[in-house]
């Protein structure tokens, strides 16, 4: 069998810049929920600066794929890979601009006692930290089993942010006037149920692929 | 294998008018080969290559690509001074190796070929032996080393020694198509040459045995700089570090194959490799 | 058919077919020609002779047993009865009677004491057909005479030389001259030729004078042959004279000391061949496919070696059968080597390349030319001697090439 080194060696590099965006992109999750947590501005600040490098490592998984297409003419699987990395990179961008979110919300609540609502802010964080380190080692290890499992977490993410609107309702209607901080609750809970949702579409793609079907996740 | 080879081949006949070591040691040129002003014209007038200017980086793969008859090989032949086999053929220019242009008066070119081996369109084994094939040439040049071994360790860095070490003495003919090309490559490298010239080494070889050579490249730029005409454009993306693009005897674009392949600096250029051309 | 199909195929095929009846019918004539030109030389190299004495055989019967019957001891005591003194004393001198052959101590008999002739030859379809009609003109005409079946093709017309009987006459000079003439006129013919070929074709530049030598080659190959010859008998036979008679080399023939040998007409004949050899070489040459010339070069080879590498053994199979045409070519020719002064009568065999010369054709053409019948039979005979000389040596270069090309398929 014929090696295609100068193919194989885009794909490990792009394997590795898009393990190291999806670490980058977990790390300011985790940071901006510990920010959030302690009440550490400093924390939220850091968040923000990873995420230029995030945008960054997008572009030059980008490139890379581009010129993988552009010379070396990938087809089958070669080439729903090099469209994966695309739209898998997208989403680790979106998902890390989703984390910038999450350590912003960190200055609205200074200063508050804890709240429940917080606390679901802080799982749905967690969970969707564990979401991109699974997409991420899901498309490394080119694996949909892992694929589908990553995109299975998205449930507890949905549930957290159902009951927390619950809860925010709840509130709003005996406080009124923290209807501020609520309102910014659920948008921040928001940023975060679309941060499951981008990590199941990019799952999805990891599924098409590995096995080049379309398939829905967590429909 | 180097300083081996280095030992067995007799330095005072072939390399000195290339090796100027003020320094004592081989000083590597920042180019493998630097082209300057090189214009070819045939005897019916017709200019093959226009004021040409290239620097080709050593140890890489440089693609030239171009319709039919922009004077893509006949760039390649001016390299090792293969294009003088063509009655009436002028060259005017230089082409600097080791800072020694190849067209001086006092330079020779068999000694030029030498240095810098030539792979072909179609491949032309001797028909001779496989063995005697890459001996001959080898053996011509001064080799007083083990020729056994040189046999060998040619023909695995043309990725054909696993193929053929059980029938060295069969007919080279008896290969197919792709084999006897690795075969012209391994006769090839068995001289050591700083340069590989190789014009359109795939274009009469099946889709398998062409990848075969192409995975072959990015081994061999290690040890060579390797310089390839190709009309399939996808191969030149496939393959090579820099590219140049060609038409009607005049360069276009000379830039790093990532960056001419995805954006282009020149319109034509743009057109001719997004199969736009005309 | 509906206009779907062309509708003038039957006048296409029946066109198709008138073609092909003639093409059949030309194969079939040169067969033929080709045919009657074997037999009308087999018939004529078989067949009855009648023979007639002197002498009655019957005469020197001993003890009531004939020639055909004695052992050696008899026939020698009938020649030493039958010839004078002398005579059988110069031939036990020449070679012990007592040692030779009966068969060959028969053939003295017959020719010296009985003084054996032949009256008249039939071929041999008349022979098989007309068996009763030749032996009614025997009994007619010589009713002394004997009528036997000959086979003029025996291995007496190639051991024996040359003499004034037809029975005895052999062509052994003749072959020795013809196969000595050839082998010289190859070895000077082929390396000038084939290295003039290589010039021309790998060395010299393509402007107006090579292209005046080329033509001029082309239109030297078509020259009538006996212009040739009156060139090597100006050249060789007269003004080279000393070099062709072998005098510098003080190895001159005795009285045949003129330049009238074995290296003039090798020389004419090389002269005549030449072109032939250079026109066949240099389209070899051509057939060489160019990317093994650029394979060799490419490789740091001079095109010296890359010549005397690929190049000549890549064309040395083409190379060796223009050659041998070329050469069976030069075996049949007689104009030129007529006007060279080939010898008509020679008894003796050539030694050196400085003896006196006759060839095959020459042997034959003076055969033919004899007013007695029999010598015609005898012409066919060599004709037929001839032919296979030719086919042997063209058997041996299709055999030499064939090796050639295996080895080079088979590598080494």
């Amino acid at each position: 069998m014929t090696e295609r080194t100068r193919l194989s060696e885009a794909f490990a590099d792009l394997d590795g810049k898009l393990a190291l965006m999806a670490a980058k992109a977990e790390e300011s999750l985790l940071k901006a929920q510990h920010a959030l947590a302690t009440q550490d501005a400093g924390l939220a600040k850091e968040v923000k600066r990873a995420d230029a490098e995030i945008d960054a490592l997008q572009l030059e998984i980008e490139d890379l794929a581009a010129v993988a297409i552009a010379t070396q003419q990938p087809v089958a699987r070669d080439l729903r890979m090099l469209v994966a990395a695309f739209k898998v990179a997208a989403d680790f961008e979106r998902a890390a601009d989703h984390a910038v979110h999450l350590a912003k919300a960190t200055a609205t609540f200074a200063g508050q006692p804890r709240m429940r609502s917080l606390d679901r802010l802080s799982a749905m964080a967690e969970t969707g930290a564990k979401m991109i380190r699974g997409t991420a080692e899901a498309f490394t290890r080119r694996s949909a089993e892992l694929a589908r499992q990553a995109a299975a977490m998205d449930d507890f993410i949905d549930g957290e942010h159902k009951a927390l609107t619950a809860e925010v309702l709840a509130m709003m209607r005996e406080r009124p006037e923290e209807a501020e901080k609520a309102a910014k609750l659920l948008r921040t809970s928001g940023y975060l149920e679309r941060l499951g949702d981008h990590m199941t579409n990019a799952c999805e793609d990891i599924v098409f692929m590995v096995e080049g079907v379309h398939v829905e996740l967590n429909a | 294998m180097s300083k081996d080879s280095a030992a067995a081949w007799p330095h005072d006949r072939n390399r000195p008018t290339f090796t100027p070591a003020p320094g004592g040691g081989l000083e590597l040129a920042p180019s493998a080969l630097d082209v300057r002003n090189l214009t070819i014209a045939y005897a019916d007038g017709h200019v093959g290559v226009r004021d040409l200017s290239l620097e080709l980086r050593r140890n890489s793969v440089t693609a030239i690509i171009g319709p039919s008859g922009c004077g893509k090989s006949t760039a390649l032949r001016a390299f090792n001074r293969m294009n003088e086999l063509i009655p009436g053929t002028t060259t005017s220019g230089k082409v600097l190796f080791h800072g020694i242009d190849i067209y001086d008066p006092a330079v020779d070119a068999v000694q030029v070929r030498k240095r810098i081996g030539m792979v072909f369109q179609k491949p032309n084994p001797f028909p001779k032996s496989i063995y005697e094939n890459i001996a001959w040439g080898a053996r011509l040049n001064g080799w007083t080393g083990d020729m056994d071994e040189l046999v060998e360790s040619s023909l695995k860095q043309a990725a054909l020694w696993d193929e053929v070490k059980d029938k060295l003495k069969r007919s080279a003919y008896a290969l197919s198509g792709g084999q006897q090309q690795r075969l012209c490559i391994a006769r090839a490298l068995a001289l050591t040459p700083e340069i590989l010239l190789m014009d359109e080494p795939t274009s009469a070889l099946d889709p398998l045995s062409t990848a075969k050579i192409e995975a072959l490249l990015d081994g061999l730029k290690a040890k060579y700089t390797i310089i390839i005409v190709t009309h399939n454009m996808q191969q030149a993306g496939r393959v090579s570090d820099m590219t140049a693009f060609l038409l009607t005897g005049d360069l276009v674009e000379y830039a790093p194959t990532r960056q001419l392949f995805v954006t282009p600096r020149d319109e034509r250029t743009e057109r001719y490799i997004s199969g736009r051309f005309g | 058919m509906n206009g779907v199909y062309d509708d003038r195929l039957a006048g296409r095929k029946a066109k198709a077919s008138r073609y092909g009846v003639a093409f059949l019918c030309a194969t079939l004539l040169s067969v033929l020609f080709l045919a009657m030109l074997v037999f009308s030389i087999v018939d004529q190299s078989f067949g009855y002779v009648l023979l007639t004495y002197e002498v009655p055989p019957a005469s020197i019967a001993r003890d009531g047993v004939g020639v055909d019957a004695m052992d050696a001891p008899a026939l020698v005591a009938t020649l030493r009865e039958g010839l004078t003194r002398r005579r059988f004393a110069a031939l036990d001198e020449a070679e012990p009677l007592a040692s030779r052959k009966p068969e060959a101590l028969r053939a003295i008999i017959a020719s010296e004491i009985l003084k054996e002739e032949p009256a008249k030859t039939w071929t041999l379809s008349q022979s098989v057909f007309a068996r009763s009609d030749i032996f009614a003109f025997r009994d007619r005409e010589f009713p002394e005479g004997v009528l036997r079946f000959r086979a003029w093709l025996n291995p007496k017309l190639l051991s024996n030389p040359q003499s004034a009987s037809a029975l005895d006459s052999g062509l052994r000079g003749a072959a020795i001259g013809s196969l000595a003439t050839i082998l010289l006129t190859l070895l000077i013919a082929f390396p000038i030729g084939v290295a003039a070929a290589v010039w021309l074709e790998e060395y010299a530049a393509d402007n107006a004078l090579n292209r005046f030598i080329r033509l001029n080659i082309y239109n030297l190959a078509g020259v009538p042959s006996i212009i040739y010859g009156m060139l090597g008998l100006a050249v060789f036979v007269r003004a080279l004279e000393p070099l062709t008679s072998g005098a510098i080399f003080r190895a001159a023939q005795g009285e045949a000391a003129s330049g009238r040998t074995i290296l003039s007409a090798s020389l004419t004949l090389a002269l005549l061949v030449l072109p032939v050899i250079i026109i066949n070489a240099q389209e070899a040459l051509r057939a060489v496919p160019g990317t093994l010339r650029q394979a060799g070069l490419a490789l740091g080879a001079t095109k010296w070696q890359t010549i005397w590498a690929h190049v000549l053994p890549a064309s040395a199979d083409r190379i060796l059968t223009g050659t041998v045409l070329a050469i069976s070519r030069a075996l049949g020719e007689t104009a030129p080597l007529v006007v060279v002064g080939a010898s008509t009568f020679l008894t003796l065999d050539p030694v050196s390349p400085f003896s006196r010369f006759t060839t095959l054709p020459i042997q034959i053409y003076q055969w033919t030319s004899r007013p007695q019948g029999e010598f015609k039979n005898l012409a066919a005979a060599a004709i037929l001697a001839l032919l296979a000389l030719l086919m042997t040596l063209n058997a041996t270069a299709i055999i030499l090439r064939n090796r050639f090309s295996a080895r080079r398929r088979a590598g080494t």
